[in-house]
C-alpha cells in the first residue's frame, strides 16, 4: 500500500551516501537536460516555454533536496509512517468526497482474482462531485475484497 | 488561455494493425460488449491486465500513444504485443497514436501560465494522461467499444494519473462520453501481476530496484520529476484539490477538442452518444470478472 499517497517508499531512511551520490545523479541529469532544452529551443522556438516550465521545476525541487525538504537521512525523520493514512485537503469541498466503508468503487470492476487481499476493514470510495463533504482525516487505503 | 480552435491534425495514427473504424457521417458503428481496449505500455502493469482481460474478451484493443516530447522507445511495446499475440493466439490488435498536438493543445501551450496557477509538476504528466484518456475516448467512440481499461496500480499511486481522486475524476470524463472506463488491477499486488507474465514467459526486462527496464517507452519527464521521490525516498507531494482542479480545468478543453475531431468527420457527436446509450441500453450490465470468473 503506498504510503500516504506519497509513495509506498516515501519516508524510508536513507544513508548520506546515497543521497550524496543521488544528488549526483539529479543535478547531473538535470543539468543535462537544461542544456538541451536550451539548445532545442534556438533551434525551435516554441520549446522555449518546455524549458522555462524545466527551468522552474527543477530549480524548486532542488531547493527542496538541498535543504533535506521531507528526505530522512540516517533516520533523522524517524520511521515512515506504514498506515495508509493521507491528510485530505480541507478546502476539497464540493469536489471530491471520500468515506469509509464503502464498496469498491465501480470503476475498479471488474477486477481480477486478487492474489494478496491486504487485510483491512476499510475500503475507500470516492463520490462524485457534489456528493457529501468530509474533512479532516481520512483513510485512502483501496482494500475492499473483490 | 482560452482554447478558440481545436486544431485536430489531419492523421494521428502512426500505425495500426486492427480493422479500420466504421464510423462514418450517416453509419455509427455497433457498440461490442466482448471487445475492450487498454491504455497500454507493455509495463508490468498494462501486460497483466492484457492478460488478464484476454482470457474474458474476445478482443482486446491495445492503443499506446507518443506525446512527443521526451517519450522513446515504442518498438518495446511492439515487441510486447508480437509476444501476447504470439502467446495468446492473436487476440490484440495495437494501434500507435500521437498524442502531441492534443498535449499541446491541453497543457504545452500554456505551461508556464498553468505552473504560476498549480504551482506543481504534476501538471505536465496529468496534462499528457488527459490527451491520452481524450484520445482513448475518441478512439472507442470510433470503434464501437464500450470498455476502456488502464493498468493503474495502487502500489504506484503516488504518480498522480494513479491517484484516486485522478481516476475518479477521469471516469466521469470517459462516463459523459458513454464509455465505461475500468482499472481492474488497481487492488493487484505487483508480484502477482510478475507471476503471471513469467508463467507465460514473457520478456521481464532487466530488473533493477523492484523497476523492470526495458520493457516499455521511456518517458524523460517522468523520470526527472520522480527522480527525487526514487532517488531519496522523497514523498510526492500533490495537493488533491490542485489536482481535482487541473482535471476539471482541462476536461473543458478535452471536451472541446473532441466536438472538432467529430465535427472535422462531419459526424454529430451528440447523436452519435445518444445511439451508443441507446444500443448500451440494450446490452445490459457490464460482465464482471471476478475471482471466480
Amino acid at each position: 500500500m503506498a504510503n500516504c499517497c506519497g509513495g509506498k517508499n516515501a519516508g524510508k531512511p536513507i544513508s548520506w551516501g546515497r543521497y550524496a551520490a543521488g544528488l549526483g545523479v539529479f543535478v547531473g541529469y538535470h543539468g543535462a537536460m537544461r542544456v538541451l532544452l536550451e539548445v532545442a529551443a534556438r533551434v525551435k522556438p516554441d520549446l522555449a516555454k518546455v524549458r522555462d516550465f524545466h527551468r522552474d521545476v527543477f530549480e524548486t525541487e532542488l531547493k527542496e533536496v538541498l535543504k533535506l525538504d521531507d528526505i530522512n537521512v540516517n533516520g533523522r525523520l524517524g520511521a515512515p509512517q506504514t498506515e495508509g493514512i493521507c491528510e485530505i485537503n480541507p478546502n476539497l469541498g464540493e469536489v471530491v468526497s471520500v468515506s469509509a466503508g464503502g464498496d469498491t468503487p465501480d470503476f475498479m470492476a471488474p477486477l481480477p482474482p486478487r492474489v494478496e487481499v491486504a487485510a483491512s476493514p476499510e475500503a475507500t470510495t470516492v463520490k462524485r462531485p457534489s456528493a457529501t463533504k468530509r474533512r479532516g482525516r481520512a483513510p485512502l487505503s483501496v482494500g475492499s475484497p473483490v | 488561455m482560452p482554447l478558440a480552435t481545436p486544431f485536430i491534425p489531419k492523421n494521428d495514427v502512426l500505425a495500426a494493425n486492427s480493422v479500420p473504424s466504421q464510423l462514418s457521417p450517416g453509419h455509427f458503428p455497433k457498440v461490442d460488449s466482448n471487445t475492450i481496449a487498454l491504455m497500454f505500455s507493455g509495463g508490468i502493469d498494462s501486460t497483466a491486465l492484457a492478460i488478464t482481460l484476454s482470457d474474458h474478451y474476445e478482443h482486446v484493443h491495445l492503443v499506446t500513444y507518443k506525446n512527443g516530447y521526451g517519450h522513446y522507445y515504442h518498438g518495446r511495446t511492439e515487441a510486447r504485443v508480437k509476444e501476447l499475440n504470439e502467446k495468446l493466439g492473436n487476440k490484440f490488435s495495437h494501434a500507435v497514436i500521437s498524442t502531441k498536438d492534443y498535449f499541446d493543445q491541453i497543457l504545452v501551450n500554456s505551461v508556464l501560465e498553468d505552473y504560476k496557477s498549480f504551482r506543481s509538476g504534476f501538471i505536465w504528466f496529468m496534462g499528457c494522461k488527459m490527451a491520452m484518456h481524450m484520445r482513448s475516448a475518441i478512439y472507442c467512440l470510433e470503434n464501437g467499444i464500450r470498455f476502456m481499461t488502464d493498468g493503474s496500480n495502487v502500489d504506484t499511486e503516488e504518480m498522480v494519473e494513479q491517484m484516486l481522486i485522478s481516476l475518479t475524476l477521469i471516469h466521469h470524463f470517459y462516463e459523459d462520453l458513454t464509455v465505461e472506463f475500468g482499472t481492474p488491477v488497481y487492488n493487484v499486488r505487483r508480484a502477482a501481476s510478475k507471476e503471471l507474465i513469467r508463467s507465460l514467459d514473457l520478456n521481464m526486462g532487466y530488473e533493477v530496484m523492484d523497476r523492470h527496464l526495458c520493457i516499455q517507452p521511456t518517458c524523460l519527464a517522468g523520470e526527472l520529476y520522480y527522480m527525487p521521490y526514487l532517488l531519496f525516498n522523497k514523498r510526492v507531494k500533490h495537493d488533491e484539490g490542485e489536482v481535482a482542479r487541473f482535471i476539471e480545468k482541462k476536461s473543458e478543453i478535452c471536451n472541446k477538442i473532441i466536438d472538432a475531431y467529430f465535427e472535422k468527420k462531419g459526424v454529430v457527436l451528440r447523436a452519435l452518444l445518444a445511439d451508443r446509450r441507446q444500443q448500451i441500453e440494450t446490452l445490459g450490465p457490464r460482465p464482471r470478472i471476478d475471482a471466480a470468473a
